[in-house]
């Protein structure tokens, strides 16, 4: 018999693979293919970092491993046996916990009975209060993760909310804690708090998967990193190996440099003149912090970053669908920022928007009805209460044409298309309404490549050829390097790097910066107008 | 004088019972999230099956629940065309009380051949009035609660069973985990749509208590269209209540008070139908009121938790930050 | 594309009728059931209403009303409210129409008759635009429900409407609550024999163009549609889609209003009504059957005329109670308002379709 001293059998147990994904890969009904022969492993009293761009594949590997998709081919092993998962309850029997973005509470019950609810304590049907809260001041204590079992979740923090949805995991048994993005919506504080209760969590011997962007708390917190890109591991490594550049090296990075022809911008006036801009979201975290640049007539300017470091967030504040909590923003010399989306479009403002299903289109309304949708008032197209419908229907038919959109007369519904299709038609119904500064998110995600490659050069000709301004918003880095005139970098809802020449970007350098490793002075900058 | 106050206040507790019985169980459904329009083909069956089973097994127990099972089959039916089928829960909820409403004539007409009430062919058996010992002696207090119909003490006790169920049990965890985030109480085990079955059945049969008061109660037969409605009194009153069941119970026996007064003014009154309409007028009004305090309610709270967030994080936070399209 | 469209649209229709296919059966079986006579009684059933002018104008009469009401339900069913103030209105609209021809001592009784008409229709049509607009408010900008408010305000209009009747209208030499008969210049005459078919069909039809027109060729009509397709599109789009709820219900009330003022003007020589008329919830029907879409609005109240007709034919005939058609109407509703009804179906023959496509992609390519 051996013996062996308390921090051998420690090491021993804190070796230990408690999970290991091999071999994954996984393809949509629609071809998509969102991982490609990944592997993934964790040791328990680990804490493994899994970071990849939206898209990469990270969302859909965590979902195999919750049992909420079924892989195409590999294996999961669990403790070195193979196991396969069939569904979130399946998992969380088997110890894996998720805590999701977006918390799955109920705002009017208690922080005891969000966290018991589906294994209620009680007798023959009863369900006994007292003992939920005693369950949960136990596992309260057992983590230290200090919640009042008796406030209610709507009158929480978030820090305290996602304190909650990780005892609902651990309480369940979980072995194995999935956070995708968690500290995303704490602030600073509270993200002290939660790396603290992580490494106790850790000590004990808890394997933690930690989805995450943010470079400086990986480097601070996790262990091992993964890299996905494309749906395949990118990179892989021991954080003690690793420095911020390794890492966002592996990140960053472009497979295929494309090439897209373009002539000179020719920059002329003022349109879009951001000064200032704060934005704070409802739970009072700072997404846009001073923001100020501008846009001129007939170039297009690329914002490149992280997604969730607030350029969702600025095109929304633009085009009206959102609110700024400071500063000004004028578009063609009028302030907007009490304005409705109507006046904002008016004033000469084209959106194609990240989300094309929930804002970009009506899914079950026709072609010609999506198109129409921001012409209905347009004199052109008015004569006194009624809409003219045969110019509407030309000007739909040229639309059609100019887009090379491949479908029937434009009378089918818009959801029997092909999403490139459908995009094409969003594209279409933005570009031809007149506007001068059209912003552009995520203009080509999910799109084939032919017709991502018809918009960057719809977008280049807009520009060009009618001195149009350009807001481009992309994590595709091809395309934000290759089209626009110049390029700047968000991170943490303000601008930390301006390149007027794109194509001179090195990779490193776009790391660098979007990773937030550097930080550009304002003289570096040069003028963001 | 007194006793005359009494007596009045004592038909108000027996009007206020069928509405009482409605609001309890919409207080269920409205928990689950979903609003029971229904409630009147709950009713209609169940008067008359009651009836008809009473009366040929000469059982009052047999009746009850033969008319509470016919209650539950009629809202398994509801359930199957929405939550398997598809149709809109409330194009569904309207389709069934005119359907019941016709079923329940043409099923008189078919057992007894007359379609105005079952009086002629079934004698059916009634919950006899009880008489309590020892409080009926007492002044004022005696005349007002002892003699009621078996059915309105079964009501007020349902009060009492509903808050139970709701917060003391773990189903009613459920329904109202369910009702306020269907998502998440599927993401631990919970399959919303057999809570949704379940939190409906369950007022079936509280709707069934009412259906079969109406027609076993102080009366002993179904009249057709027996329920004139009360379906969605109820209903109004469980949504003015915010689904509270006491406070649904008070709200009942309020509209039952504007209905003793009607019945009691229309002696005196000719013009008894803008009387009638009073107590919809005031419903209405308060619906509306209600929505508005409702509504500042809400900003209010954003506006305090904002408050709240804004000292511990000790940085300005807006008041009016929501997207345009909430 | 047009072979998927295609088939979309062949299982809509299918629904539809497929829906009243065996809804009409399962009535007949219910008939068979009940009926001393069961041949005598489907006959009457099936063929009854078309067989004297009496029992056809019976069909007409009421198919007047639903077409109107049937239009307006169209309009606030299709941006997804569940507004029932219909019934209400109904009721009331007329109500105050008849008080401003008796009201007004002689003034309408000089007037020709279209004016006549043409002021009892407008009159109705306010009042059912802006009693429609209560429920609106309290969903739009309170954030309540529409459906309890105007269940409600539907008990109290009807209430209120025979306060004034028996108040303002009522005719004391008659042994019913009624009003005064109405002036034969302001009434929708019979157009045959007596019959129940009267000139109010004139103003369906031009209610059912004008529906149309709104619904598809207006930019108000738009914004509804578009609205109701998808609120956050609508939005983006700069449409203002609170108002366009609004306008959706308010337009509704109006066509109940008419719709009331056709039926109690046309139908009946007096203002009678003493309990809510079930017209607006046949509307209702009527704009499930259509599928929200008013284009089919005629041939789905025609089909809503002719189910109740039968019913109160064979009510003569047999004695059977005209109510069980009633029951007809849920499984009506449950076949053709059901996603689920035929979607297995619809869904494996699209797949196929698709894949067909896919792989004659590939060969072409």
């Amino acid at each position: 018999m051996l013996s062996l001293s308390a921090v051998q059998w420690e090491g021993l147990y804190m070796s230990k693979e408690i999970l290991r994904m091999e071999g994954i890969t996984k393809i949509y009904s629609n071809g998509f293919m969102a991982n490609k022969d990944v592997s993934f492993s964790i040791n328990s009293g680990e804490i493994h970092a899994l970071i990849g761009e939206n898209g990469a594949g990270k969302t859909t590997l965590m979902k195999i491993l919750f049992g909420l998709e079924v892989c195409q081919s590999g294996t999961i092993y669990m403790n070195g046996e193979p196991t396969k998962i069939m569904n979130p309850l399946d998992a969380i029997a088997k110890g894996v916990g998720m805590v999701h973005q977006h918390f799955m509470q109920m705002p009017d019950l208690t922080v005891a009975e969000n966290i018991i609810l589906g294994i209620e304590p009680g007798r023959y049907g009863l369900y006994n209060g007292k003992k939920a809260v005693e369950m949960t001041l136990e596992a309260s204590a057992k983590y230290r993760l200090d919640v009042n079992p008796n406030d209610l979740i709507r009158n929480i923090s978030v820090g305290q909310k996602q304190k909650v949805e990780l005892l609902k995991a651990l309480i369940r048994g979980a072995k194995i804690l999935i956070l995708d993005e968690p500290t995303a919506v704490l602030t600073p504080q509270e993200t002290r708090k939660l790396f603290e209760q992580l490494s106790f969590l850790k000590e004990s011997g808890y394997a933690v998967v930690f989805i995450s962007h943010k470079l400086e708390e990986i480097m601070e917190i996790c262990d091992r990193v993964t890299v996905l890109r494309h749906g395949r591991v990118a990179g892989y490594g021991e954080i003690k190996d690793l420095d911020e550049l390794k890492l966002s090296n592996m990140i960053v990075g472009r497979d295929v440099v494309l090439e897209i022809e373009k002539s000179r911008a020719e920059r002329g006036a003022s349109i879009l003149r951001v000064e200032h801009l704060n934005y704070l979201d409802d739970n009072g975290k700072a997404v846009i912090s001073g923001l100020s640049m501008g846009i001129r007539s007939g170039e297009i300017v690329g914002i490149a970053g992280v997604e969730g470091n607030g350029q969702t967030e600025l095109s929304e504040i633009i085009t009206g669908m959102r609110r700024a909590t400071e500063g000004s923003v004028s578009i063609n010399g009028s302030e907007i920022s009490h304005r409705s989306i109507r006046k904002i479009r008016d004033l000469g403002v084209a959106h194609i928007s990240e989300d094309r299903m929930k804002y970009g289109c009506a899914a079950e309304l026709s072609i010609r009805d999506n198109i129409a949708s921001v012409y209905l008032d347009r004199k052109e197209f008015r004569s006194g209460l009624f809409v003219n419908k045969k110019k509407i229907n030309k000007f739909v038919e040229q639309c059609i044409k100019d887009f090379e959109i491949s479908c029937g007369d434009g009378s089918e519904a818009i959801r029997m298309l092909s999403g490139g299709n459908i995009q094409k038609v969003i594209v279409a119904r933005e570009f031809c309404c007149g506007a001068n500064l059209i912003v552009a998110n995520q203009p080509t995600r999910g799109i084939d490549v032919g017709t991502s490659d018809l918009i960057r050069r719809q977008i280049i000709k807009q520009s060009r050829e009618k001195g149009i301004g350009v807001l481009l918003i992309s994590s595709d880095l091809n395309e934000v390097l290759e089209v626009s005139d110049r390029l700047l970098i968000m991170k943490d809802g303000e601008i930390v790097a301006q390149f007027m020449d794109p194509k001179s970007v090195t990779d490193d350098m776009l790391g660098e910066y979007m990773l937030g490793i550097k930080h550009m002075t304002t003289e570096e900058m040069g003028d963001l107008f | 004088m007194l006793t005359q106050i009494a007596s009045f206040l004592f038909s108000v507790i027996r009007i206020s019972t069928p509405i009482m019985f409605v609001a309890l169980c919409a207080v269920i459904s409205e928990k689950a999230g979903l609003l029971n329009m229904a409630a009147e083909s709950m009713m209609l069956m169940s008067a008359l099956i009651g009836v008809i089973f009473s009366a040929i097994t000469q059982s009052l127990l047999i009746g009850l629940i033969a008319g509470a099972m016919s209650s539950v089959l009629v809202t398994l039916f509801l359930c199957f065309a929405t939550f398997v089928m598809k149709v809109d829960l409330y194009l569904m909820s309207i389709a069934m009380n005119l359907a019941l409403s016709g079923a329940t004539v043409y099923i008189m007409y078919m057992t007894t051949g007359v379609k105005s009430n079952t009086a002629a062919t079934f004698a059916s058996k009634t919950m006899p009035n009880f008489i309590i010992p020892v409080i009926q002696d007492i002044p004022f207090l005696g005349r007002l609660i002892s003699g009621h119909n078996g059915f309105t003490y079964i009501a007020f006790l349902m009060v009492f069973i509903v808050w139970f169920l709701l917060y003391r049990t773990k189903i009613g965890l459920r329904i109202r985990a369910v009702g306020q985030n269907p998502a998440a109480a599927e993401s631990v085990g919970i399959n919303p749509r057999l809570i949704y079955t379940l939190s409906f059945c369950m007022a079936a049969v509280i709707a069934s208590l009412g259906g079969m008061y109406l027609s076993m109660g102080y009366q002993s037969f179904f009249i057709r269209d027996i329920t004139g409605g009360r379906g969605f009194i109820g209903m109004s009153a469980s949504t003015i209540a915010n689904a509270n069941p006491a406070i649904a119970a008070v709200i009942s026996i309020m509209f039952g008070l504007a209905e003793a007064v009607t019945n009691y003014l229309k002696i005196y009154i000719a013009d008894t139908h803008l009387l009638s309409a009073l107590p919809y007028m005031i419903m209405t009004v308060l619906i509306l009121l209600l929505s508005a305090v409702r509504k500042r309610g809400r900003e209010q709270i954003a506006r305090e938790n904002k408050k709240r967030l804004e000292q511990q994080s000790g940085s300005a936070v807006p008041t009016n930050i929501k997207m345009r399209d909430e | 594309m047009k072979r998927v469209a295609r088939v979309e649209f062949l299982f809509e229709f299918l629904r539809v009728i497929l829906g009243l296919a065996i809804a009409y059966l399962f009535t007949l079986l219910a008939i068979v059931f009940v009926a001393e006579n069961p041949l005598e009684a489907v006959r009457e059933f099936a063929i009854g209403p078309f067989l004297t002018t009496r029992r056809f104008g019976q069909i007409m009469g009421k198919f007047i009303p639903y077409l109107i009401s049937g239009c307006g339900m169209c309009f606030i069913y299709a941006c997804g409210r569940f507004n029932l103030i219909g019934e209400g209105i109904v009721n009331f609209a007329p109500c105050i129409a008849a008080l401003a021809l008796f009201g007004t001592g002689g003034l309408m009784m000089n007037l020709p008759l279209p004016l006549n008409l043409l002021i009892l229709l407008v009159i109705c049509a306010v009042v059912g635009g802006a009693v429609a607009s209560v429920p609106a408010f309290c969903r739009e900008t309170l954030g309540g429900n529409e459906t309890v408010v105007s269940i409600i305000m539907n008990y109290m209009l009807l209430y209120l409407s025979m306060y004034l009747l028996k108040r303002f209208l009522s005719d004391k030499s008659q042994s019913f609550l009624c009003s005064k008969p109405f002036p034969d210049n302001a009434q929708f005459h019979s157009l045959f024999a007596n019959s129940n078919f009267h000139s109010g069909i004139y103003i369906s039809a031009i209610c059912f163009i004008i529906a149309c027109v709104v619904f598809y060729r207006t930019g108000i009509g738009q914004k509804i549609r578009i609205s109701e397709a998808n609120v956050s599109f609508a939005q983006y789009s700069g449409i203002r889609s609170i108002a366009a709820m609004y306008a959706a219900q308010i337009i509704g009330g109006v066509f109940m209003g008419i719709a009331g003022c056709v039926d109690v003007f046309g139908l009946y020589t007096r203002y009678q009504y003493s309990a809510l008329t079930n017209i607006g919830m046949d509307g209702l029907i009527v704009a499930v059957i259509a599928r929200k879409k008013p284009f089919f609005i005629p041939f789905a109240a025609f089909v809503l005329a002719y189910i109740r007709t039968s019913a109160v034919v064979l009510n003569l005939a047999t004695s059977i109670p005209y109510e069980f058609v009633n029951m007809m109407q849920a499984v009506l509703i449950l076949f053709v308002a059901a996603q689920g009804f035929l979607e297995k179906p619809k869904n494996r023959i699209i797949f196929r379709i698709s894949r067909e496509i896919e792989a004659q992609k590939k060969e072409g390519v």
